[in-house]
């Protein structure tokens, strides 16, 4: 569904992504695990569109989409679900969802935006009641209800996630743990971008390891969590439970 | 009692002329808010609103088409004026700052102004007003006894101006909050990272706001010319002025702008009343005057230090 093909991003002068390839089945869940500034945002943000790759190939659905504008990749069918959220904070709840289907245009009936509007509710029970609120004033979990919510509502064939649970108590990330593992069965396809590498690994089918700009690993999620070096660099397991 | 009639008419007077900065201060919030770019052309589309109507009425020119007709074309032409400046600063975008784009605004101000002295030259020009026949004189005293105490004529133009700014106040408050587009801009406004990730192209939705913005600037040009006469230079005072208003309703605000705007309009007309005949040249100066007081009281605004209360409150 999604294949990048020796990816280069640059900022200016400044190369972040030196030639990343990677692919994404249709109805997998895939984990970028890499450590502060190794390029993971950079990656996704490459891939939808908002910065633009310098060189190589992005193809999502067979269409070339390395130097498409980033409304048109959203049309196609890929949502991103931006770190920090990137909420619409004096507008309500309500309004954000809905402008996150404005890539669907006049087209789509209202009939189906309430279905869907009342679907990713049921997702997110807690949105409901919080429907004409400002965004702003939501909860940290909330907010990345929404985000993921907004996310949905543009109806994606392949959702990117970036850092989901950032800044998030532990029982408010196992939720959106939870929310993120339903969605993959409803054959959602998705890239997960998370510094917690043990629960990304856990519900992720396959995992790369992304380092300074290249990926240096690749696997199912059982060989990665079972990978030492990945243990020792990405789980919080020290030299010596490793070694020892 | 002359000096309450004087009053009263000095406020209408002021209120009408305030109707047009509070259109022309929205326009540069529009703008400014989403792009932070200061649209120092914005006074621009005043001047082509009313010369255009100009143009197309007065028969020096072989043309004497019916106002209903020629308004609609003055704001038709100032948009697509709007969109191509939209489209100039959209284009350097990549990695241009607001004060790199700013100054593009002032080298358009300054083309627009040259077009327009060559076109119809350096003198003041006489614009109808959208209607021929003037209310009766209102007379409040009347109202009450049988005298005639307070007697305040005003032109139908004057209520055309004043009338047009609330609708167009309506409008763009249905616009923003009831509109897919209108929520769109306010997006972009708020969030512009936000705004591509849910997909919005949002150079055209900028292109969309100077359009919009300079439709407007050239309705209240279309609307004030009758009452102030059109002039090649016009733009100039009436982009300080609406920028002065913005300023002072705290850059980006929708309520502060209408509410300076109009302030600042009576403000002028009032104080034109009452200086001695020998300082009526510096009835201009009043706004600016004002718009210093404010940026030394309070620099974000008049309603800045209300809002920083609510903050605390919050």
């Amino acid at each position: 569904m999604l294949k990048l093909a020796s990816v280069v991003t640059a900022y200016g002068n400044t190369e972040v992504l030196h030639g990343v390839s990677l692919h994404v089945r249709a109805g997998e869940v895939v984990a970028l695990v890499g450590a502060n500034g190794a390029g993971k945002s950079t990656l996704l943000n490459t891939i939808s569109g908002i910065v633009p790759a310098r060189r190589g190939s992005v193809l999502f659905d067979g269409k070339e989409i390395g130097r498409a504008a980033a409304d048109r990749i959203v049309r196609l069918g890929l949502s991103h679900v931006p770190e920090g959220r990137q909420l619409f904070g004096p507008l309500s709840v309500r309004d954000n969802l809905l402008l996150g289907a404005y890539s669907r245009g006049r087209a789509d009936t209202r009939a189906h935006l309430h279905d869907d509007l009342e679907h990713v509710l049921d997702t997110f029970p807690r949105l409901r009641e919080r429907l004409e609120q400002r965004a702003g004033t939501l909860s940290g979990g909330e907010q990345q209800m929404l985000a993921i919510a907004r996310g949905l509502m543009a109806r994606p064939k392949l959702l990117l996630f970036d850092e989901p649970s950032m800044g998030l108590a532990p029982r408010v990330m196992e939720e959106i743990f939870r929310a993120i593992g339903e969605l993959r069965h409803q054959g959602l396809t998705v890239l997960l971008v998370e510094q917690n590498a043990r629960w990304a690994l856990r519900i992720a089918d396959r995992g790369y390891v992304l380092e300074n700009g290249r990926l240096v690993l690749d696997g199912t999620a059982e060989e990665m969590l079972d990978n030492r070096e990945v243990q020792r660099a990405y789980l919080g397991k020290g030299y010596r439970e490793v070694w020892e | 009692m002359g000096w309450i009639s004087n009053t009263l008419q000095s406020l209408i007077s002021g209120i009408a002329v305030g109707s047009t900065y509070a259109i022309v201060a929205l326009g540069f919030t529009i703008i400014f808010s989403s792009t932070e770019v200061v649209n120092f052309a914005q006074g621009e589309f005043v001047m082509i609103g009313a010369m255009i109507s100009y143009w197309l009425t007065y028969d020096d020119f072989g043309l004497r088409w019916p106002l209903y007709v020629v308004v609609p074309i003055a704001v038709a032409v100032s948009a697509v004026v709007g969109l191509l400046l939209g489209w100039v600063l959209m284009r350097p975008r990549k990695d241009a700052s607001p004060i790199s784009l700013i100054i593009i605004t002032v080298g358009a101000s300054v083309l627009l102004q040259g077009i327009a002295g060559n076109q119809w030259g350096k003198d003041a020009v006489p614009v109808p007003p959208f209607t021929a026949v003037d209310p009766p004189p209102l007379d409040l005293g009347a109202i009450f006894h049988n005298g005639s105490l307070f007697p305040v004529s005003v032109q139908s133009q004057q209520l055309w101006v004043m009338g047009l700014m609330v609708l167009l106040v309506i409008g763009l408050t249905l616009f923003f909050n009831k509109t897919m587009v209108g929520k769109a801009l306010r997006a972009v406004a708020v969030n512009k990272h936000g705004a591509r990730l849910v997909g919005i192209n949002v150079s055209r939705l900028v292109m969309g706001a100077f359009a919009l913005s300079a439709a407007m600037g050239a309705l209240a040009g279309a609307a004030i010319a009758p009452i102030s006469t059109g002039n090649y230079a016009m733009g100039a005072m009436m982009g300080l002025k609406g920028f002065a208003a913005a300023i002072v309703g705290g850059l980006g605000n929708f309520t502060g702008s209408i509410v300076a705007g109009v302030l600042l309009g009576v403000l002028e007309t009032c104080g034109a009343g009452f200086l001695p005949p020998e300082f009526a040249q510096y009835k201009d100066a009043f706004a600016f005057i004002i718009l210093l007081l404010v940026l030394f009281i309070s620099p974000n605004g008049i309603f800045a230090l209300w809002r920083r209360k609510k903050a605390v409150r919050a």
